[in-house]
């Protein structure tokens, strides 16, 4: 009765609210008391078993055989991997690595004829102190760890071996032959002249210019040893004057190229075209000890895009059923580039991303295609002088 | 409260063992919904054994089909005024057991089952609540279009409200203050909403209804809230804005892709307040959960649930769906008025954009299933508003998909009509320009966006597939429990392609449906073991022999 002489009460008063409800006095007592009662017994939510829902296996699900999922298309990560971009770069340019970009590292790595190896860590800080860290690995820690007496010089030479490692062992060991599995575009082992004369200027611990690309014989045998693990290829990256646009937009038509250095140029062309985001030669996981070439850039404008639609639809056609798309994909893509390319105005890329993530910083998704960094290092090792 | 969420699929939640399906959704991927359905029917596709509900704007098209067409049920929704959008996510199954539902905040696509991250909630449900939710499927009312269910007391109704009412008058409807709320009349109501499409007269609804209260607004993108900032604070002002915090959801620092939409409230801070949660369809616009006036605009499906101060910190959590959350700045700048309060804003990416334009695509077309012929309206001003955005219909061409490529059919000019051969899966093909000063958002938005419509009614029949061993075994144990409780609706399916008229071609006996049913439902469990080990009835004369002995094994064991 309690629960009735206290609607009564806040009944006689107008002091009930419910939201949506403006006639409040309209009630009678009986829905008064009903909703109190209502309210008085402790609502409680019985079963809330609220849980995050998930597609279902297609395993063994008899689905037709030819499957056209257009979601594929417009995730760049299930895009690249349908065009099988980032093998075929491990493959074609086995010694090359987003983050390596300075060629002289390469040499820490060089052998000697009875396979000992020279210590790096101690000279990548040698490196640092007599380039007064303008570049490489750990620049950016140096200043902090010159002007701070406490830290101690052999952990900072650990994590500058570290990074290194991450960075370089691995090209290091295709690039001098050294490694247990070499890949199948090895070329041979490098000359013997090469590995003593980058040995003798690693133990000479002269690194003034480490980072100039003044003209030498070490610095043209390793060009001729870069250049021999894909030769046509780096030819062309050369006549075209280092310049990826416009060797993409001739490869098509290229009699100095194989099919499958086309592949390469059409996963790197179609992919930056598709989603309008321009592959600056940085790594994703850009910290210090890898190259930024925030100085070097693209020209990522409406030209820049539409030269490489008009690249990879040629491409396309040069290549036919060897894209790694089945018919119906390329035919989709191949119609969305042509749009692209066609339309009025700025270039509107056939699938939006957002070119910069929610921090303000650059969405990187096409630098493991590697042949940026080819032609980086090619460029530093060949190129103007 | 960040709370780790279990995951799920529509099958650990309903199981593999139903008899019919009924579902309802925005976009279906035909690809999904077979998978889905072949998972929840343990293989045995007929053509009445599901019942899809969707717009017909947000049909993919699976290679040349593959579900039943007598299954697809495309709604074209009345473009009068506001043009609504048929956006539940309703999955109701029939089992032997009875009904189960899935309430759903993700369509039957891949994006977001896959790719996104949505919520379910899993329901059993009375035969008449199943009446009632198949009616609704089936009927698209215009006079229901908000469907809420309201899960209390260990039971599980339907809300019937009076006309058409929105989504928010049924939840407010069912809401109670606390006595300490009432008796001082205090309106200081705090709301947790979390939603991808947002409109700024939502915030702006919510703010004037708890007039000393709060908002905490989950958006996926720093813009979207900028922009729906900047229009709330043109009508509220400064201050009223200053009681919204906005976050954005995030995991391992990165901004992640949800799709989840829930509303919470509480009447005040105090330890007696009282609570009601909202998960459903509806997105934190004025055509999804906060309806035009009273009235809903969208057709809609959610749950509510009341409860306690608890219930409270549990919505918080949901919303958050297990990510981080990361507090947005106030946006600085001038205000712009120029978003209306009921633009919906929230597009993340292409994706999204492409099934938000195939929506408008579909008002330009009319589908003549007898003659086969796909018509363009004649109108003169094809312009259309998404986005905050005014949009003209740049081109539209027909598209015919084959097993190997899609071959372009030619442009449709307005008042021209388009015949479609038989045997050929038609695709219209749109592109829309955005017009120039026609909203705040250019900066933001594409000049152009593309949108694709499969017109399934006129595909032909695809193939029936044959089941393969894993099917089969499925279907004998389905099979067996609708021999024993079933009743078939149509009287002419049972032991169709698929169900118990095909012996099973993979002999092991299925231990690992077994106990997940006896995990799931024990009695049913047990009388399936009995039956396998004592019946005598023909059909059971086609299972391999020693299921016999090993069901006679397990019957002891029990």
């Amino acid at each position: 009765m309690s629960a009735y002489r206290s609607a009564r009460r806040h009944h006689r008063l107008g002091r009930l609210g419910r939201l949506g409800e403006p006639d409040l006095l309209k009630w009678t007592c009986d829905e008064i008391f009903s909703r109190i009662a209502r309210e008085n017994e402790v609502v409680s939510a019985t079963k809330l078993d609220i849980r995050v829902v998930e597609g279902l296996s297609r395993d063994g699900i008899p689905v037709p055989a030819e499957e056209f999922d257009p979601v594929r298309l417009t995730d760049p990560e299930e895009f690249r991997r349908l065009l099988g971009a980032q093998d075929l770069a491990r493959r074609l340019l086995p010694c090359i690595d987003t983050r390596a970009a300075h060629w002289r590292y390469y040499l820490f790595g060089a052998p000697s004829e009875r396979g000992r190896f020279l210590a790096s860590g101690p000279r990548l800080l040698s490196v640092l102190r007599q380039t007064e860290s303008r570049s490489g690995i750990g620049r950016r820690d140096f200043p902090n760890y010159r002007h701070d007496g406490r830290r101690s010089e052999r952990r900072f030479v650990e994590s500058l071996q570290w990074r290194f490692d991450n960075a370089y062992r691995s090209v290091i060991e295709v690039f001098w032959g050294t490694g247990d599995e070499l890949p199948s575009a090895y070329p041979g082992p490098p000359s013997s002249a090469l590995c003593a004369a980058a040995r003798e200027y690693v133990m000479a611990e002269d690194y003034g210019d480490f980072f100039s690309n003044q003209p030498s014989r070490l610095r043209y045998m390793f060009h001729a040893r870069l250049v021999s693990f894909r030769p046509g290829l780096a030819e062309y990256i050369s006549r075209k004057r280092h310049s990826l646009e416009r060797a993409a937009r001739g490869a098509a038509g290229s009699s100095a190229l194989e099919a499958e250095d086309r592949l390469l140029f059409f996963a790197w062309a179609v992919l930056q075209a598709y989603y309008g985001v321009a592959d600056d030669g940085s790594t994703p996981e850009a910290n210090d000890g890898d190259e930024s070439s925030d100085d070097e850039g693209v020209q990522d404008d409406d030209r820049y895009y539409r030269a490489l639609a008009r690249a990879s639809l040629d491409l396309m056609d040069k290549l036919d059923d060897r894209v790694g798309l089945n018919r119906k994909q390329a035919n989709t893509v191949r119609h969305r580039l042509w749009t692209a390319h066609r339309q009025k105005g700025g270039y509107q890329p056939p699938v939006l991303i957002w070119k910069l993530k929610n921090d303000g910083t650059r969405r990187r998704i096409f630098a493991s295609l590697r042949l940026y960094a080819y032609r980086r290092l090619l460029y530093s090792t060949g190129g103007a002088e | 409260m960040k709370k780790a969420f279990e995951k799920t699929n529509f099958v650990d939640v309903l199981g593999a063992d139903a008899r019919r399906i009924w579902a309802a959704s925005f976009t279906v991927d035909e690809h999904e919904a077979f998978v889905l359905a072949y998972r929840l029917l343990g293989g045995r596709i007929t053509d009445d054994s599901a019942h899809l509900t969707f717009e017909r704007r947000g049909f993919r098209r699976a290679g040349q089909g593959v579900v039943p067409r007598a299954w697809l049920h495309p709604f074209d929704v009345p473009a009068k005024g506001t043009v609504p959008t048929y956006h539940p996510k309703l999955m109701l199954v029939e089992t032997p057991a009875g009904y189960g539902l899935a309430v759903s905040t993700g369509n039957i696509a891949t994006d977001d089952l896959r790719h996104t991250r949505n919520l379910a909630i899993h329901l059993d449900v009375s035969a008449a609540v199943a009446e009632t939710t198949v009616a609704w499927i089936k009927r698209k009312p215009v006079g229901h279009r908000a469907l809420c269910f309201l899960a209390d007391n260990g039971g599980v109704g339907v809300v019937r409200p009076k006309g058409n009412a929105s989504t928010l008058s049924q939840f407010t409807a069912h809401l109670i203050r606390c006595s300490e709320c009432m008796r001082k009349r205090l309106r200081r109501g705090e709301w947790v909403v979390a939603a991808p499409f947002w409109s700024s007269g939502a915030l702006v609804k919510m703010l004037e209804a708890e007039p000393g209260g709060a908002v905490e607004a989950y958006f996926r993108t720093r813009s979207v809230w900028e922009r729906i900032a900047r229009a709330a604070r043109w009508v509220l002002g400064k201050e009223a804005l200053g009681r919204v915090s906005a976050c954005e959801l995030r995991e391992g620092g990165e901004v992640q892709r949800w799709h989840h939409k829930v509303v919470g409230w509480r009447c005040c801070g105090g330890r007696h307040a009282r609570s009601a949660l909202y998960v459903g369809s509806a997105n934190a616009t004025i055509c999804g959960f906060f309806g035009a006036g009273e009235h809903a605009v969208n057709w809609e499906s959610g749950v509510i649930w009341r409860g306690s101060a608890a219930l409270w910190d549990y919505a918080r959590s949901v919303a958050r769906a297990g990510f981080s959350a990361n507090r947005l700045p106030m946006p600085e700048g001038g205000d712009e008025a120029v978003v209306r309060p009921d633009d919906e804003i929230g597009a993340l990416d292409w994706e999204e954009m492409e099934r938000l334009f195939a929506a408008h695509l579909g008002r330009f077309i009319r589908v003549n299933r007898r003659t086969r012929e796909i018509g363009r309206y004649r109108s003169k001003g094809e312009r259309i508003r998404v986005l905050g955005c005014s949009w003209r219909l740049q081109s539209m061409r027909l598209r015919f998909e084959s097993r190997t490529e899609i071959r372009d059919g030619g442009i449709v000019r307005p008042g021209e009509r388009r015949w479609v051969p038989e045997g050929a899966c038609a695709q219209l093909h749109g592109v829309f320009e955005r017009e120039d000063g026609s909203g705040s958002a250019e900066t933001d938005l594409p000049r152009y966006a593309e949108a694709t419509l499969d017109i399934a009614e006129l595909d032909p029949e695809p193939k029936r597939l044959p089941g393969d061993r894993e099917s089969a075994i499925a279907s004998a144990l389905a099979g067996l429990w609708w021999a024993e409780w079933g009743h078939d609706s149509g009287g002419q399916q049972r032991g169709g392609a698929g169900g118990m008229g095909h012996a099973p071609d993979d002999v092991r006996f299925p231990f690992a449906d077994f106990y997940a049913l006896e995990r799931r439902r024990p009695l049913a469990a047990g009388a399936w073991i009995e039956r396998i080990a004592t019946s005598k009835e023909p059909a059971l004369e086609r299972l391999p022999e020693h299921w016999r002995a090993i069901a006679r094994e397990l019957r002891e064991a029990l």
